[in-house]
């Protein structure tokens, strides 16, 4: 009963300075509803993120991990408490603000989200968009230096022979490595990935994953990133965020003395009074989008 | 013992909603075919009078272009292509921004939705010719008005069509690019515009195929084009050039046709796929059968490996900074080219003067407050009775269509014709029967019988078959095999099978066909007498030319209130009934 316990207390281990520029993320008393009230996605969540960081967020499908990183770039408003990116406070921003927040933050999805009639080069260089005025209707209407980053952002995530190539052509694995070369044409100082590999074969989310990381090591880049498998997170992450329930049930640093144990309590199922009614749930359960 | 309550099926509101709708829709007909003298007796009095228009019809063969016109003829043809294409053109251009300013997922602002939508259901609801009619005084005789005439119809399919199809985009890869920091027009073209592209090219295409054969009437009010030889002809009563005339307009509108259709494979064949999610109700129905499932199921299939070949293969070109020469990026530039040149080409040589374009749009605010009636006095008992025709000789075309092409679509769908034979025959007929313009029908019909209702409606019939067959041949040929193989194995026949296995699967499908064909025979029935085929049409074309605008403009309402009631009481059964 050790976590069940120490949920409110004892597992936040982390500590964090609040001066700015410190943090790249900030989330104070965060809580979102759904439906006027009837749904609560997160129910006051609380954390920080200093630069640099790698996060993991974990939880079962429905635990509000995709509203919480949702929030952090504006594509959700919270119902109460705040989110601060990059030490923006992301709901008082207009929307021209709020654009240029979004140009340092990147988000990877769950589902790919490029347009697959374009080609891969097409969708890299919309990574650029924020950084430009005005549409571009075809790829060479972008810059040719900014062509040739294109080019070497998909080298860095293996695609370049594909640049021309439609990008709905390509399996699901190298779909999201377009997306990852797409967050990174952005610059971004933070990337929000939302189960990036959830629709993938195992073999291939784990060389994703690596990708992913290994780039966003490379560049400096605060990664915050939602999974459900927790041994995919255990290799490289720093710090470890179990949501249940839209509230954080665990909060630690990722070193030796965390044990399988200490991350299962995520996955405890609760009956209304609090009291542990099972062990686990099965974890291979896959989210909803 | 089965008691009875379970053989029969029980009476549910919807149920019985269904057989009221079915029931009313039948006294309709009736009625209808009935005010149109087209019950027993009507029929009786058209063989009775059979001697008489053989007599005409012999008159007017053998068809024949007379050489000393071949050059005025030529250039009125020109003429008319350049007044479809470049009307469509026009379509677009107006069209495009204005359905995009209707979809929701675009325009958060109602009160611009609703301005941007209400223009777009006016030039819906009015016909081409009508417009071609006003346009005509507006900006003098010529290409010009035709032009606009296309244009300003167009936009109204268009811009519906492009509403749809932005609503029905895939919001994903829209959020992927939002999230990149891009600005609302970079969000518009990349996340929206490019997910669209497909659906847009497959709207434009039906369009112009649909203007290549409105524009050939439209010379008949003065709009330039081919239209204005036809009336000399039928006026000055010369039935051997008519008859030619109406051939040459035939195969024109085969011919592009075809050049549609062929342009239309070389862009979608392999791309159809990609129409993001289902396509919308709306958009089913306009395109009809361009959006076949079985198909795009093998050409995606056919796409995916033929695609792995070409990366193999340009592996070691594609790291350039310009996409490489693919065959796919020769024929898709090749295309853009020859469209553009053709719209130059279609803009520049009809000679429109600039002079007359600021003209007539200057004098457009006066004219408009000219069309606006002061008071009811143009409502007249006659209006009131030709405008009750006009719904009767929709109604009545329509039943006589369905009437032919429910039984001739079976010949001609791949999957229930008797044999290979008989399939392309059909198939080569039902191009033929689409290509005619159900006005030049009707032109032909006034010379023959004589005109009024009856004639128009069986003009109008003609038009309306050749264009509800396809649509239901392309149904029956998506059924599903495997529900007639069950069907078969009971060792059915051929009818049976047919009526078992693959009607009630085309069912729905067709009854929403017909809903839209019922809409579209309504819409075609306010201008057919026009050139003498009966209904509100005569009034309309004689407020025109004795100058009586508000009359005019009185009955430009009507028919938009007439079309746009049909147009949302169809729309309602459609949804009561899937
Ligand atoms: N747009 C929405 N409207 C209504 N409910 C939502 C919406 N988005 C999420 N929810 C609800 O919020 C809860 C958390 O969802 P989500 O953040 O997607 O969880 P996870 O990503 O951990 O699977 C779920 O109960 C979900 O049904
Ligand atoms: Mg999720």
């Amino acid at each position: 009963m050790k976590f069940g316990k120490s949920a409110s207390s004892g597992v936040v281990r982390q500590e964090n300075s609040t001066t700015p520029g410190v943090n790249a993320v900030e989330v104070t008393d965060l809580v979102k509803t759904f439906d006027s009230g009837k749904i609560r996605a997160l129910d006051g969540v609380s954390f920080k993120v200093p630069k640099g960081q790698l996060l993991v967020i974990i939880g079962l499908s429905g635990s509000g991990k995709s509203t919480l990183l949702r929030h952090l770039n504006g594509l959700h408003l919270p119902t109460e408490g705040s989110a601060i990116v990059l030490d923006e406070n992301v709901s008082s921003l207009s929307r021209k603000e709020l654009r240029s927040l979004r140009r340092d933050v990147g988000f990877v999805f769950q589902q790919f989200n490029i347009v697959g009639r374009l080609t891969c080069i097409e969708n890299v260089l919309s990574g650029a968009l924020g950084r430009i005025w005005g549409p571009r209707i075809s790829a060479l209407m972008y810059s040719k230096s900014m062509r040739s980053e294109a080019i070497e952002q998909l080298e860095r995530v293996g695609l370049a022979d594909k640049a021309w190539q439609r990008t709905d052509t390509l399996s699901g694995g190298e779909q999201q490595r377009v997306a990852i070369a797409r967050t990174l044409m952005q610059k971004p100082q933070i990337v929000l990935a939302d189960e990036p590999v959830a629709s993938l074969d195992p073999e291939i989310s784990g060389q994703v994953m690596d990708l992913l990381v290994q780039c966003c090591i490379e560049d400096g880049i605060t990664v915050l990133c939602s999974l459900h498998q927790v041994d995919l997170a255990l290799g490289w992450a720093n710090r470890l965020i179990g949501l249940r329930a839209g509230k954080i049930v665990l909060d630690t640093p990722v070193d030796e003395s965390l044990s399988q144990e200490d991350v299962m309590v995520v996955y405890q199922q609760l009956d209304p009074e609090g009291t542990k009614t099972s062990e686990y749930l099965d974890t291979s359960e896959t989210s909803s989008p | 013992m089965p008691n009875p309550e379970q053989i029969s099926r029980p009476w549910t509101r919807q149920r019985s909603q269904l057989w009221f709708s079915v029931l009313a829709i039948f006294v309709l007909l009736a009625w209808s075919i009935n005010r149109v003298d087209l019950s027993l007796g009507g029929i009786v009095e058209i063989f009775e009078g059979w001697p008489e228009t053989q007599n005409l019809l012999s008159r007017m063969v053998p068809p024949f272009i007379p050489s000393e016109d071949f050059t005025v003829i030529t250039k009125a043809a020109l003429d008319t292509f350049f007044i479809a294409f470049a009307g469509t053109a026009l379509g677009l251009v107006l069209g495009i921004p204005l359905g995009l300013l209707s979809a929701r997922n675009i325009m958060p602002f109602a009160p611009v939705r609703a301005f941007a939508r209400a223009i777009v259901v006016f030039s819906r609801a009015t016909p081409a010719l009508v417009f071609a009619l006003c346009f005509v005084r507006l900006y003098g005789i010529g290409v010009l008005a035709g032009l606009l005439a296309i244009g300003i119809h167009s936009i109204g399919m268009i811009g519906k069509l492009i509403t749809d199809a932005a609503e029905e985009i895939d919001p994903g890869p829209r959020e992927g690019v939002i999230a990149t920091g891009a600005g609302s027009l970079q969000d518009l073209y990349t996340g929206i515009w490019s997910q669209m592209v497909p659906t847009v090219i497959s709207i434009s295409l039906y369009r112009l195929e649909l203007d290549f054969r409105s524009a050939p009437i439209l010379g008949w009010v003065g709009a330039g084009g081919i239209g204005l030889i036809l009336r000399g002809y039928a006026g000055s009563l010369r039935y051997q050039e008519l008859l030619g005339i109406t051939i040459l307009i035939v195969v024109l509108v085969v011919i592009l046709e075809i050049l549609s259709a062929t342009t239309r494979h070389a862009l979608l064949g392999k791309t159809e796929t990609d129409l993001p999610g289902k396509p919308g109700r709306m958009t089913q129905l306009f395109l009809g059968g361009t959006t076949r499932p079985g198909k795009k199921i093998a050409d995606w299939m056919i796409n995916k490996s033929a695609n792995k070949e070409a990366s193999e293969s340009e592996s070691q070109i594609s790291r350039s900074l310009t996409p490489p020469w693919t065959r796919e990026r020769i024929k898709v530039n090749s295309i853009g080219l020859i469209f553009f040149v053709l719209l130059i080409i279609s803009v520049l040589v009809p000679d429109i003067a600039t002079s007359r374009i600021v003209d007539g749009s200057q004098k457009l605010p006066s004219y408009i407050a000219r069309l606006t009636p002061n008071d009811w006095s143009w409502f007249t008992d006659r209006l009131f009775s030709d405008m009750i025709d006009t719904i009767a000789i929709g109604f009545a075309a329509t039943g006589i269509a369905l009437l032919f092409a429910i039984p001739f679509s079976f010949l001609a769908a791949s999957n229930t014709a008797p044999g290979r034979f008989i399939y392309l025959i059909s198939r080569l007929f039902m191009l033929l029967v689409r290509c005619v313009p159900e006005l030049v029908v009707a032109v032909i019909f006034v010379a023959a019988i004589g005109p009024g209702p009856k004639t128009g409606t069986l003009a109008l019939a003609i038009g309306m078959f050749g264009f509800i067959t396809k649509l239901f041949a392309d149904s029956i040929e998506e059924a599903r095999q495997g529900i007639r193989d069950g069907v078969n194995s009971t060792g059915a026949n051929r009818l049976q099978e047919s009526v078992t296995g693959v009607l009630p699967q085309v069912a729905p499908s067709m009854v929403s066909h017909s809903l839209y064909l019922l809409d579209v025979a309504i819409r075609s029935s306010t201008i057919l007498g026009i050139v003498g085929g009966g209904g509100i049409g005569f009034l309309l074309m004689s407020a025109a030319k004795r100058l009586y605008f508000e009359t005019l403009g009185g009955i430009i309402f009507c028919i938009f209130v007439v079309v746009f009631l049909v147009e949302i009481i169809a729309t309602w059964i459609r949804r009561k009934i899937i």
